[in-house]
């Protein structure tokens, strides 16, 4: 699988469970793009705007601006009531919309489509359990909180664990490691606020 | 310091955090660029700053702008700064935003090598994590080599959390330094049987996605990833296994027969659409490859086309698209199965979604037949009035056109109704295809010779109407078709009624504006439609339209003349002065039509499109010879211009020039020779009057007779439906006839009619063309060469990773890792190499082998590698016939899973494989004596073994005694060459319990390091049994004289050293303690106590727990390999204090024996012959230790010597204890 985008939009995501799917992280309205084997994008809605992308390629700057920007108008132009595959380039996209944001993902030729969706759909669930109902401006505020969960879900373009438990252990672990680090520093801010 | 942090913090309250920036994003929609600009320009002072934190922040907020697309590589050293952070908060976002930004293009990147190293190898799993996560989306190259070892070592790390991402990662190390993937292989494929289910299923994934690129490498791990889809439950893992049995199938078909049945049971029971759908497309791909030969083979695809309409059946777009997607996979080998599910595909080119009625034409595609190619075209037709939207209508039109073209007009009936649907298309506005619908009606006005007079008809139509067709589509497109229609016209021109209304119209001012390759077409033909008039004229004696008709062409000539494009003006000026000429003549009273007809006089044959290359070059003939000078470089190549027929035109007319008898004999024969050599020589065809006269009856005679008042010009009349009519009443007539005809045979018995009989055996579907198709296949040159291969891509990545690991896989090195092969390993001296993953290395067996790698010397490695090739030599052979029985057998066997797991080997030779292949031979035949055979070999445990199976079935028999039949010997094998890997022991961990109580578990395992001579690394694993939160954990021990804990520098003796994590409840994690010590000869106990702080839902308290760390003398040994002469010298040379033991009782095998002495005691094993072995270690401060270990029937006797006594007697204590516990 290769990169994806996902969608924006102010309302929170609607998350209706599908039968088979899978995905690779992003989101945002418009497009991600891919790199060979596997990466996601996102990006946000009508706008066009990238919320969210991750390249399991590495990919020069340019060449993913380019492919970002063909990916949104691609999706973009998707009618509500088509299906959620498109052949792009020799790429095969899957995408899926929850309010206004897309989370789109490339896969080569071969790659399960249905796993794919699975995949996005797991996590929007991850995102949504983790910001407790998201929405878009969570994804906006907390970019980076995002890719984590992302990271933790999915590495170079491979699922990583299937489990969901697991994955918010793991980020709720990394998120106290933190908070440790960051104590001193918000008594400090504290000080000078007051 | 402290002043200038708080300064730093206080500074930073001003600083915009994330937050500010989107927000302010958000409020400067108007001018979004300058306000950016603005931010990057904060940006860069605070990324001046010393303070991290501010640095933190900025890179953070640059990964965001770098969303938007903002370039920020300019601050790629920056985020190198925040990556080696030591806060974990800083290094996450520098991670992510290395992760973000950096590509192979990156310079600095090679900056990060000794920082990643560093965090790889952190004691916190997170630093880890992320770093490994980063990795995996910049890894270049230079850093896959530089770290393949670090990430290996990680493969087998105590956390499957980190297991799993190292695992994961390889795949990303492979594609950028393929030579790791040897080495790191068999560690990979253990990994598939990882305790861990998401260690398990990253491994699937690795070698899955390996496997799909270069399958044939992985067939051997087929049995094994059999055994596996049917124990797992893991749809995802479940997923990649039938994906790489699709990919494995093609080049074993067997592999194929064993696994429909378990894929159908899965098709059967899944509820998971997303597996469904893999097991069909597998079970397509297996059937496709397996051709034939399988007994329940239409039950299978029957259950797949099944299960296919039901998907295509659901409200679900997506399962309709991927159903229709999986049905023309199968349609390609059984069109029969989904031709009879043509209602729903048909239905689905109503479907809203354009994706979804695109795979439907597509399937369309293969579902034609003679009956319904009207059909299915009427319907499509339909589509394409009311298609929206230029693309889909094109799609449209291109696949009409492909289905009625397919396969040579196989399943056209009725040519009539074809050239009026090609007719009908040129009415579509603005399409781009008008070239394809031009290039249809040439292809079938030339091949199709019965259709000629009806096609010449419509073209005229046509060129009459071209203001319609050449308004509509001024840019491109259909105007193309006019191209054609001049040239059919033309050509054919004997066939045309009203010759004079077509060259007229072929001459209106008009035609100007058409594009100059479709006028070069025109000018030329309206010379041969001139011709024809011309002649016609003389010969009903109208002399006066003739010289009419010759004063109209040099009246509109001049137009062309004119003509900007060369080829029209060069073409109009050559012919006005042919015309002028023939005016003068004409004048003259001279007949001249006969000799202007013979400038086109000719038939013309349809050439194969790849005739030209399929020329066999002559022998003798240097194509790349220069047959004159060559020229001067100057000179310019002249370029052909691109017209379809343009070449074919020129060539292929002969003109036969009036000769003597004599000379045209002479000529003739001269041509021949000529001929055979000549690839633009077409060899006349049978003439088609005659072939007609091989076809049935009444079928060379079109019986629709031509209504040429049909209302071509009207249009939105789709007059191919009156065709669709006609043919069907033709159809019935046929019928009829047949019908007749059989009665009068019947009656007569034996008709006259022989020739009808193929038609009357012949099933509903084929349906005699109305007119004889005389296609004629597309010429070809003698002796034509054989299709051109197609090339490899070159440029595919995957291609590097197309390396035999077979060998390794079985775990019979016939290729052992050569050392160049060896993972390059980080050598100079490092303070954090102290707490490198070496010192985390899995409790497992593996750990002689690392250290071996890293300090062999050039001499010993040279060495080693000359005995390997010796080895080697003997062993390649029998050996690849090994690996294909094995496989063999597992296929061969009945459809039970019987996986042959074959124990995994270290690669290196071992002698005892040579005997192997014989023996399976041998289990196959004679099972009798083959176990005699064994058991003088091998020992008793065997024996005794073998003969508690001779009672089970034959077949498992065989199975499991070659199993353990290898396993032994092998490990003999490894035991002997130093390294214990893939040894059948339980289970063996260094890690000892250092104390427990109710909230907290320790285990510790201490490591020396031969780079510093006083120190070890104390690894300990902090366990949480509690349901409570542990934070604030403190270690501290009660130095001793002689070994202290290593402190930060300006501490006391008395502090603590804090435990760098806090555990949640259930977790552990693995911290590290350095100790110096003086003397290593004696054991030391050091005691110590673990204070934390207990934290949970009523409050926190505090705990202690005390412990005592014991140094065992062989903590401070070092598996060191050691060579036989090397031993020997070190023996002879006398420095050595000896000291031995002797045990009784002990049961356990010799090589358990060993290893367990190797394991705990890290020895290494120098020689072993029979149960008598010589093991070496060395000391972190240098002592040397050897061992000759001799094992009696009940008994072991460890005789020692060691440069120093007191350590040796110490060590040989400890083992005494050691082995007395088995």
């Amino acid at each position: 699988m290769r990169p994806e985008p996902l969608p924006e939009a102010e309302a929170p995501l609607a998350l209706r469970p599908r039968r088979g799917t899978r995905r690779k992280g992003g989101n945002g309205g418009g497009g991600g793009a891919p790199g060979p084997q596997r990466g996601p994008v996102a990006g946000p809605c009508r706008q066009g705007k990238l919320r969210l992308q991750k390249w399991y390629l590495a990919t020069a700057d340019r060449e993913k601006k380019k492919m970002v920007r063909e990916l949104m108008q691609v999706v973009l132009s998707r009618k509500p009531k088509m299906c959620s595959f498109l052949e792009w380039r020799d790429l095969k996209v899957v995408y899926k919309r929850y309010a206004s944001l897309y989370f789109c993902c490339a896969i080569e030729g071969q790659d399960n489509e249905l796993i794919t969706l699975e995949l996005i759909h797991r996590y929007v669930e991850l995102l949504d359990k983790y910001f407790g109902s998201v929405c878009e401006l969570d994804i906006i505020f907390n970019f980076e909180k995002a890719y984590f969960i992302l990271d933790e879900f999915v590495m170079g373009g491979e699922i990583q664990d299937t489990s969901k438990k697991s994955v918010l252990k793991a980020i709720e672990q990394a998120d106290l490691l933190q908070e440790e680090d960051e104590s001193p520093r918000s008594v400090l801010e504290e000080m000078g606020l007051a | 310091m402290a002043l200038k942090m708080v300064k730093g913090s206080i500074d930073r309250m001003f600083d915009k955090n994330l937050q500010d920036l989107v927000r302010g994003i958000r409020n400067h929609k108007e001018d979004e660029a300058k306000y950016i600009s603005q931010c990057i320009d904060e940006i860069k002072q605070e990324l001046k700053q010393d303070n991290i934190a501010v640095k933190a922040n900025a890179v953070c907020k640059l990964t965001y702008l770098q969303m938007l697309g903002y370039d920020i590589s300019w601050a790629a050293f920056n985020i190198i700064e925040v990556m080696s952070a030591s806060k974990f908060t800083f290094k996450r976002i520098g991670y992510l935003a290395a992760s973000q930004c950096f590509h192979e293009g990156t310079d600095v990147i090679m900056l990060t090598t000794n920082q990643i190293r560093k965090d790889l190898s952190s004691p916190n799993q997170y630093d880890t994590g992320v770093a490994l996560t980063g990795l995996s989306c910049f890894v270049t190259p230079d850093l896959a080599r530089d770290l393949a070892n670090d990430i290996m070592t990680l493969m087998s790390h105590t956390k499957p959390y980190i297991r799993k991402k190292a695992v994961l990662i390889m795949y990303k190390v492979f594609l950028k330094y393929p030579e790791s993937l040897r080495p790191a292989f068999p560690r990979l494929k253990e990994k598939l049987e990882d305790p861990d289910p998401g260690v398990q299923s990253a491994a699937v994934n690795v070698i899955c996605e390996l496997a799909r690129r270069n399958p044939k490498n992985y067939l051997s791990l087929a049995p094994l990833f059999f055994k596996l889809m049917t124990s797992s439950t893991n749809n995802w893992v479940l997923i990649k296994i039938i994906k790489l049995f699709g990919a494995l199938t093609p080049l074993e078909p067997r592999l194929g027969k064993k696994l429909i049945e378990p894929l159908t049971n899965l098709i059967h029971s899944t509820s998971a659409m997303s597996l469904l759908y893999e097991c069909v497309n597998t079970v397509i791909a297996v059937l496709i490859s397996l051709s034939s030969g399988m007994p329940n083979h239409s039950a299978s695809i029957q259950l797949c086309v099944q299960k296919l309409r039901i998907l295509i059946e659901d409200s679900d777009q997506n399962l309709k698209y991927l159903g229709l997607l999986a049905m023309s996979k199968i349609l390609k080998t059984h069109p029969k199965s989904v031709q009879s599910h043509k209602d729903l595909i048909l239905q689905c080119l109503d479907d809203k979604d354009e994706s979804i009625r695109l795979r439907a034409l597509d399937l369309l595609y293969g579902m034609v037949s003679k009956k319904n190619l009207m059909e299915i075209v009427k319907k499509l037709m339909i589509h394409v009035d009311k298609a929206e939207g230029t693309t889909y209508r094109d799609e449209l039109l291109t696949k009409i056109i492909d289905i009625c073209s397919q396969s040579n007009y196989q399943y056209i009936t009725n040519f009539e109704w074809y050239i009026s649907i090609l007719v009908e298309l040129t009415r579509l506005e603005g399409t781009r295809h008008g070239h394809l619908i031009a290039a249809q009606m040439l292809d079938v006005a030339i091949r199709v010779k019965a259709i000629r007079k009806f096609a010449v008809s419509q073209m005229a139509m046509l060129l009459d109407n071209a203001h319609l067709i050449a308004s509509n589509t001024q840019r491109n497109g259909i105007c193309e078709v006019l191209y054609a229609a001049a040239w059919i016209c033309g050509e054919f021109s004997e066939h045309l009624e009203e010759a004079n209304q077509t060259l007229e119209a072929m001459l209106r001012p008009k035609v100007t504006t058409l594009p100059g390759h479709i006028q070069a077409v025109y000018v030329q033909n309206m010379v041969k439609l001139y011709a024809s008039i011309l002649q016609q004229k003389e010969q009903s004696g109208e002399k006066e339209a003739a010289q009419e008709i010759t004063q109209l062409m040099i009246e509109r000539l001049p137009q062309f003349v004119q003509s900007a494009d060369l080829e029209v003006q060069e073409r109009a000026s050559c012919i006005l002065q042919l015309i002028k000429y023939i005016q003068k003549l004409q004048i003259k009273e001279v007949p001249v039509a006969e000799e202007v007809i013979a400038l086109f006089a000719g038939e013309l044959n349809p050439v194969a499109p790849k005739a030209q290359k399929k020329v066999p070059v002559p022998e003798g003939l240097d194509l790349d010879a220069w047959i004159n000078e060559p020229p001067s470089d100057s000179e310019s190549e002249d370029e052909k211009p691109k017209t379809i027929f343009h070449d074919e035109e020129q060539r292929h007319r002969h003109r036969q020039p009036e000769m003597d008898e004599e000379e045209l004999a002479r000529r003739r024969e001269a041509r021949k020779q000529e001929q055979a050599n000549n690839p633009f020589y077409i060899k006349s065809s049978p003439s088609p009057q005659k072939r007609y006269q091989d076809t049935p009856g009444v079928e060379h005679i079109p019986v629709v007779q031509i209504d040429l008042s049909v209302p071509l010009k009207v249009p939105g009349m789709p007059m191919s439906d009156q065709y669709v009519k006609l043919e069907e009443e033709r159809r019935h007539k046929q019928k009829l006839e047949k019908d007749k005809k059989k009665k009068k045979q019947k009656k007569e018995k034996r008709g006259k009619h022989h020739r009808h009989n193929s038609l009357h055996t012949e099933s509903e579907e084929d349906i005699a063309p109305a007119h004889h198709v005389d296609i004629i296949t597309e010429e070809m040159p003698e002796n034509a060469l054989p299709s051109d291969e197609d090339d490899k891509d070159p440029n595919d990545p995957y291609k590097a990773l197309d390396i035999d690991l077979d060998n390794l896989v079985s775990g019979k090195p016939s290729r052992p890792l050569a050392d160049s092969e060896k993972l390059p390993v980080q050598r100079h001296r490092n303070v954090e190499a102290l707490k490198s993953p070496d010192s985390e290395a899995p409790p497992v067996e593996k750990k002689s082998k690392k250290p071996k790698k890293k300090e062999k010397k050039h001499k010993e490695k040279e060495r080693e590698k000359g005995k390997k090739k010796e080895k080697e030599k003997k062993v390649v052979e029998e050996e690849e016939r090994k690996k294909e029985e094995d496989l063999d057998f597992w296929l061969s066997t009945a459809p039970p899973p019987a996986p042959t797991t074959q124990p995994q080997s270290e690669p290196e030779a071992s002698a005892a494989v040579v005997a192997e292949p014989q023996e399976v031979k041998r289990e196959e035949r004679e099972e009798h004596e083959e176990e005699e055979d064994e058991g003088k070999k091998s020992s008793k445990h065997k024996k005794k073994k073998h003969k508690k199976e001779k009672e089970e079935k034959s077949k498992d028999r065989k199975k499991s005694k070659k199993k353990s039949h290898h396993s032994e010997e092998e490990t003999a094998e490894s035991v002997q060459n130093g390294t214990l890997e893939d040894e059948p022991l339980p289970p063996m961990s260094s890690y000892r319990l250092l104390a427990e109580n109710p909230y907290v578990k320790m285990t510790y395992d201490i490591q020396g390091n031969l780079q510093n001579d006083s120190q070890v690394t104390v690894s300990v694993i902090f366990e949480n049994k509690s349901t409570s939160f542990l934070k604030s954990m403190e270690l501290n021990v009660l130095d001793s004289l002689n070994t202290k804990m290593l402190r930060p520098e300006g501490s006391s003796v008395h502090d603590g050293i804090p435990v760098p994590f806090q555990l949640p409840p259930g977790i552990s994690n693995e911290a590290q303690f350095v100790f110096t010590l003086q003397s290593i000869v004696m054991a030391q106990k050091l005691k110590g106590t673990l204070s934390f702080i207990v934290k949970n839902d009523e409050g926190s308290t505090h705990e202690k727990l005390d412990f005592k760390l014991h140094f065992s003398c062989a903590s401070y040994l070092i598996t060191t390999p050691c060579y036989s002469d090397a031993f020997a010298k070190l023996l002879e040379s006398g420095d050595l204090h000896m000291s031995s033991i002797k045990l009784d009782g002990i049961s356990i095998s010799f090589q358990h024996l060993l290893a367990k002495i190797c394991f705990h005691h890290h020895f290494s094993v120098v020689e072993r012959v029979d149960s008598c072995a010589s093991m070496y270690s060395r000391s972190i401060q240098g002592h040397h230790v050897c061992l000759l270990v001799k094992k009696g029937e009940n008994s072991v006797s460890i005789d020692g010597k060691c440069s120093d006594s007191t350590l040796l007697s110490n060590l040989l204590d400890e083992m005494k204890e050691t082995l007395s516990k088995c």
